[in-house]
């Protein structure tokens, strides 16, 4: 075994783990995919994150990093010189990163949730409301940070983009589900297009699930009653 | 400096900078040229390209004896400049002209240098606004004297927040909020990693190998989650909810311990990132005991240890309030919550 090598243990329907894969993929670092299966936590996964066991994990050199954000910050840092930095040059720029990266987490990602689990249309409707403010937030926050450029992060896909890109497959799932548009040239024209740009890119292309397959993924878990 | 003519263009030149060994003028000419090449005059205002001499203006003038010295020569002066010929006045000139442009350039990058230095001390404008006993905020506090930051604390009422915080912070409307040159950063350890990046000269806050980072960025997530909701829980409630509360609170401080281990600190031998995170909790730590009446150390000792550690750092004294302080303000904000 090559001591610096890598593997990330996931699933292929979290968004959680598309971010360290596609962190690797942007520094063109070979990795080894550990697939997880749902509902049954392996013995490489609970000796890694003993203290959450939950995924994504990444291990390098036999070294585990968990928390997905942290560790697209790892790769960034680890293997600087193989690609253009993740997060910008400036203490302040960094800082805005990372602030909307935990917003995406602590509350945008939280309200997309609960749209699919909402149930009648009062609820429903508070909860599209709360998402919708989420993306006009955002909206204006790639305007500022990405001034002018076609990423979050400027000429390329960087922490931000992979915080809140890896989310766009299920955000596609939802609008699908609740037959509503989300992110639409219309209410966030600089997210539409970038999405598209985001999607397409190769380093994201392989690990970003079909919408479709990812549909009927979501129908399966949603129809399981509570554990 | 003196300001004592209107010649914005120049800079102090010392005086005999210039050898002539290679010509052969008299003695005297040779000394009384270098004194009078000495103009002074205002410092530059601005950073005109000194790249490029001109000698224009100089050399027009070099046959003229007048015209050196800005105001001319004295007339055994002027009898010395005649002895050289226009070839050898015009290589004066433009040699001096060369020394002085050096001169101008250094003086400038000293200028320069000085104005870098003096930045910090003088255009730096921290404002931090905050909350006496948020464990969130005295994490910027502590952050910004470990680096030896001047800063203007203002106090908020969270009842009644102030346009500044709403303008500011208008995410979340929270404390802290660092505002750096008009600049607001939100989010208490996205200010602590900010303030260590901007101020990266002493005490780094983060270990700089990535792993160390990646470990050390994982300990405050966990702290900011599974310390931080048991922890809020154990002051704004009581029965069944308060003890389910504290079991899942020492759960946590004793995984934070099994983690430090032996160290003195999270950082190892130095006070660092988990440590700040985990010093607005330590300060909490008697007001949790008195509300939920029970005792931390006999449970997590040497996390006590190093808690009294941290809470006699200087940064920490001059940055927290008084315990009795903190538990009085815990009572009161439990008697509205905990109805």
């Amino acid at each position: 075994m090559a001591s610096d090598e890598v593997k990330v243990i996931g699933a292929w329907a979290s968004p959680f783990v598309m971010r360290p894969r596609i962190a690797l993929n942007l520094k063109s670092v070979p990795y080894e995919f550990l697939q997880e299966t749902f509902g049954a936590k392996s013995e490489l996964l609970l000796k890694s994150n003993p203290v959450h066991k939950k995924i994504p994990v990444l291990i390098h050199a036999d070294k585990p990093v968990c928390e997905s954000n942290i560790i697209v910050e790892y790769v960034d840092e680890t293997w600087s010189a193989s690609g253009p930095s993740m997060l910008p040059s400036t203490p302040y720029d960094r800082a805005i990163a990372r602030f909307w990266a935990a917003y995406i987490d602590e509350k945008w990602f939280p309200s997309l949730k609960s749209i699919l689990k909402a149930e009648g249309e009062e609820e429903k409707k508070a909860v599209l409301a709360q998402v919708e403010e989420g993306n006009a937030l955002l909206e204006k926050a790639f305007i500022d940070c990405s001034k002018g450029k076609p990423f979050f992060n400027g000429e390329h896909i960087g922490y931000l983009d992979i915080a809140f890109g890896c989310f766009l497959a299920w955000l596609r799932v939802t609008e699908l589900a609740g037959g509503h548009k989300l992110i639409d040239e219309v209410k966030t024209p600089s997210l539409s297009k970038w999405a598209e740009r985001f999607c397409n890119d190769p380093a994201v292309k392989p690990v970003m699930p079909e919408t479709a397959t990812l549909a009927e993924f979501a129908k399966k878990i949603f129809a399981k009653p509570p554990a | 400096m003196d300001e004592s003519d209107s010649d914005p263009g120049s800079y102090p030149i010392p005086p005999a900078s210039v050898h002539l060994s290679s010509l052969t003028p008299p003695p005297s000419a040779r000394l009384l040229l270098s004194r009078h090449v000495t103009r002074r005059t205002r410092p530059l205002q601005s950073s005109p390209p000194l790249a490029y001499l001109s000698l224009q203006g100089l050399l027009g003038e070099a046959s003229s004896a007048r015209s050196i010295g800005g105001g001319g020569l004295s007339r055994e002066e002027a009898l010395a400049w005649e002895l050289f010929t226009p070839y050898q006045r015009f290589l004066i000139v433009a040699v001096i002209g060369v020394a002085a442009a050096e001169s101008k350039k250094n003086g400038v990058i000293a200028q320069l240098q000085n104005s870098v230095d003096l930045r910090p001390r003088m255009a730096d404008e921290v404002i931090l606004l905050d909350f006496w006993p948020s464990p969130f905020g005295v994490r910027a506090r502590i952050a910004l004297r470990e680096k030896g930051v001047e800063f203007e604390y203002r106090e908020e009422n969270l009842r009644e927040k102030s346009p500044l915080l709403l303008q500011m912070n208008p995410v979340h409307k929270k404390i802290p909020v660092l505002i750096h040159n008009g600049k607001p950063v939100c989010e208490s350890m996205n200010v602590v990693q900010y303030i260590d990046e901007v101020w990266s000269d002493k005490n780094p806050l983060l270990p700089s190998d990535p792993y160390q980072r990646a470990q050390a960025r994982f300990w405050v997530d966990f702290i900011d989650t599974k310390v931080y909701e048991p922890a809020d829980k154990i002051w704004s409630t009581k029965g069944e909810v308060q003890e389910k509360a504290k079991k899942e609170y020492i759960e946590a401080l004793k995984i934070l311990e099994s983690e430090l281990g032996n160290k003195p600190y999270f950082g190892g031998d130095n006070f660092g990132f988990i440590d700040i995170a985990m010093t607005g909790y330590y300060m909490w730590f008697e007001a949790s005991e008195k509300c939920g009446n029970f005792s931390i150390e006999p449970e997590c000792p040497t996390l006590m240890a190093s808690a009294k550690r941290c809470l006699q750092r200087d940064s920490v004294v001059n940055s927290v309030p008084e315990p009795e302080k903190i538990v009085e303000f815990a009572f009161k904000i439990r008697k509205i919550y905990c109805v």
